[in-house]
């Protein structure tokens, strides 16, 4: 434990990969930053560069090659590391890429399931429970859809029932796992407006993995770049987008990205 | 639908039980009425003078009260495995018997039954190398679920493996003696009558401390259906969950294969009827709803195995198998979830 004040996620000198027997894998190279309330950071990189291992490593599902992860609150700071899995889900929540399949569940069944860490054994709901859910189905527009059976929702749905139920979760961090990857492009902007709305109320800060530039570049207070070898830029988007880090990470053989638009284009556009 | 409801379900089912509960234990060559057996169970004195009812007193007490309590225990018992599977695998198909975890059992079973033709089938020995047989199997697929993060090949590897076992046995039979070879046969047909008093005494509070210990688990059941990332991030210990669930399947599977044979298709039907009928997944609800679902359907398949009133004995495994089989093809055409 230290004190931070300010601060609610503190990354020190970490690198992450999979250890395999004896053999070793790292996927990203040491990294070393710290993060204020109320923030959206969005984590950007081409296919397999490891947006998903350090996203995974940093909630601490899995275990880093070395270095720390703080989370920090309430003037404690604890090393990840040292907490048990019931400790974590109190401070952090996730929502993954591919919606789950769970059968029967209805929506409000789902998003009471992000209660899990606050009740006892059995899963039983308080008053304050029931309110947390409602809330949280409220602030996604869900609680229309509460009654319904899950698995009849649509993607764009469903994602949204996801974060409610990590909102319901009530935890300060929320990692999302490239949240919108499957869904068409109205959802996706849905979407983005939530996380936006959900950052500007100032007590929860939300780290996102994206393959949608356009999102980071806009939505995002903080980005970071994880190029081909591993190595992670930290920076505000404007700055990476005009330092040429953004242009450099992705550009490829024709495709550029244009500094003044903010956009990738063609080198020459075809006749 | 509404808790209330759920909770009118579950009620009516251990109605149902109770029902074919007292059934099976009229049907017999001894015809004995519902209410003689009423009386009995409740210990009511019975005058000493009457020979018939001192008969029925034994009959009861003696014979048909174990081969129920065994039926109900352990159909209870492998439908509460085939449901802690189905939420581990989250595959609807999973099953003790699907995934080659009641081939493990048997296996066990055998080499000790086989090996040992001075003792009679059953006893302690049967279930400790029953359990040990199934113990291995579980960890084997669990062990492919972590590593390939496949359910059709951990299905596909349990499958397979079930045939592996069986034919290790078919080997087995080979080189023992006619009187090994006989109980094991009469063992493999599948009864709950075979149960004796003693080993009846290990077997229900065993069973009945795995069912508690499954309902103690219930809610990290509910977060295991979005997943073990999902299950993980909201808390849940996976890896002690992984170790109980192996545990409890492997016990429940061991002990009832040992003791009563394997016994086919109560273990994936059963979660199958009780959510159909209870039409949730919460575990809170279902777990207690297919201890009852399971129960009552061996009841009913061991009535129905003694052909009431005909004298003849099916093969207890054919008549589960009859009645499983609608609703694993029901099930793989998914009619009751699009409802």
């Amino acid at each position: 434990m230290k004190d931070n004040k300010g601060m609610i996620l503190e990354i020190s000198n970490l690198a992450t990969g999979y250890k395999t027997g004896k053999t070793l894998r790292q996927v990203t190279r040491l990294f070393s930053t710290s993060i204020s309330k109320g923030k959206i950071i969005s984590l950007i990189g081409p296919n397999g560069c490891g947006k998903t291992t350090l996203l995974k490593t940093i909630s601490g599902m899995i275990k880093p090659l070395s270095g720390t992860v703080f989370y920090s609150g309430g003037g404690i700071t604890d090393d990840i590391s040292k907490m048990s899995s019931a400790e974590l889900a109190s401070r952090r929540a996730l929502v993954l890429t591919k919606p789950p399949e769970p059968g029967m569940m209805s929506v409000s069944e789902i998003v009471s399931l992000g209660r899990a860490p606050h009740t006892n054994w059995k899963g039983k709901l308080s008053e304050k429970d029931k309110e947390a859910i409602h809330n949280s189905l409220a602030i996604t527009g869900s609680s229309p859809l509460s009654e319904r059976i899950f698995r009849t929702l649509s993607d764009g749905e469903k994602q949204k029932v996801m974060l409610s139920r990590a909102l319901a979760q009530d935890t300060p961090l929320i990692f999302l796992d490239e949240p919108a990857a499957f869904l068409d492009l109205p959802s996706r902007m849905e979407l983005a407006g939530l996380l936006a709305g959900i950052r500007d109320k100032g007590e929860k800060t939300l780290l996102i993995t994206t393959h949608d530039i356009d999102f980071a570049l806009k939505y995002s207070d903080i980005m970071w770049i994880i190029d081909s070898k591993g190595a992670v830029y930290d920076g505000l988007p404007d700055n990476l987008a005009l330092d040429g880090t953004i242009g450099r990470v992705f550009s490829r053989g024709e495709i550029i990205f244009n500094i003044e638009k903010r956009q990738f284009e063609h080198k020459k556009l075809p006749d | 639908m509404t808790i209330n409801r759920r909770k009118t379900g579950l009620a009516l089912t251990g109605l149902l039980v109770l029902l074919l509960f007292m059934i099976s234990i009229s049907n017999g060559s001894v015809k004995i009425p519902l209410r003689g057996i009423a009386g009995i169970l409740l210990q009511e004195n019975i005058s000493q003078d009457d020979a018939m009812q001192i008969r029925n007193q034994k009959i009861v007490l003696e014979l048909r009260l174990p081969r129920a309590l065994a039926a109900a225990f352990g159909g209870a018992a492998l439908a509460l495995s085939g449901l802690l599977l189905q939420t581990f695998f989250r595959n609807p198909l999973a099953g003790p018997d699907v995934l080659g975890i009641a081939s493990g059992a048997g296996l066990g079973a055998a080499v000790t039954i086989l090996a040992v033709p001075i003792l009679k089938t059953g006893g302690i020995s049967v279930l400790a190398s029953s359990v040990a047989g199934s113990l291995i199997v579980t960890a084997l697929l669990i062990g492919l679920v972590k590593k390939y993060e496949s359910m059709t090949i951990t299905l596909l590897a349990g499958l397979l493996t079930g045939y592996f076992l069986h034919s290790l046995t078919g080997i087995l039979i080979r080189f023992s003696s006619n009187q090994a070879v006989r109980s094991y046969i009469n063992w493999s047909a599948g009864s709950f009558r075979n149960i004796s008093r003693e080993d009846l005494g290990i077997f229900l509070p065993l069973l009945a401390s795995s069912f508690l210990a499954s309902f103690l688990l219930s809610k990290q059941c509910d977060l295991y259906l979005l997943g073990e990332d999902y299950a993980l991030s909201m808390g849940s210990d996976t890896r002690k969950f992984r170790i109980s669930l192996i545990l409890l399947t492997s016990v429940m599977t061991g002990a009832v294969t040992a003791l009563c044979g394997p016994v086919s298709f109560i273990g994936i039907a059963a979660p199958h009827f009780c959510r159909m009928a209870l039409k949730t997944d919460r575990h809170s609800i279902l777990i207690p709803g297919v201890i009852f679902t399971g129960a009552a359907l061996a009841l009913a398949a061991d009535t129905i195995s003694a052909l009431p009133g005909s004298g003849i004995m099916l093969p207890l495994n054919s008549v589960t198998a009859i009645i499983g089989t609608p609703v694993v093809i029901k099930v793989l055409l998914k009619g009751y979830y699009e409802r």
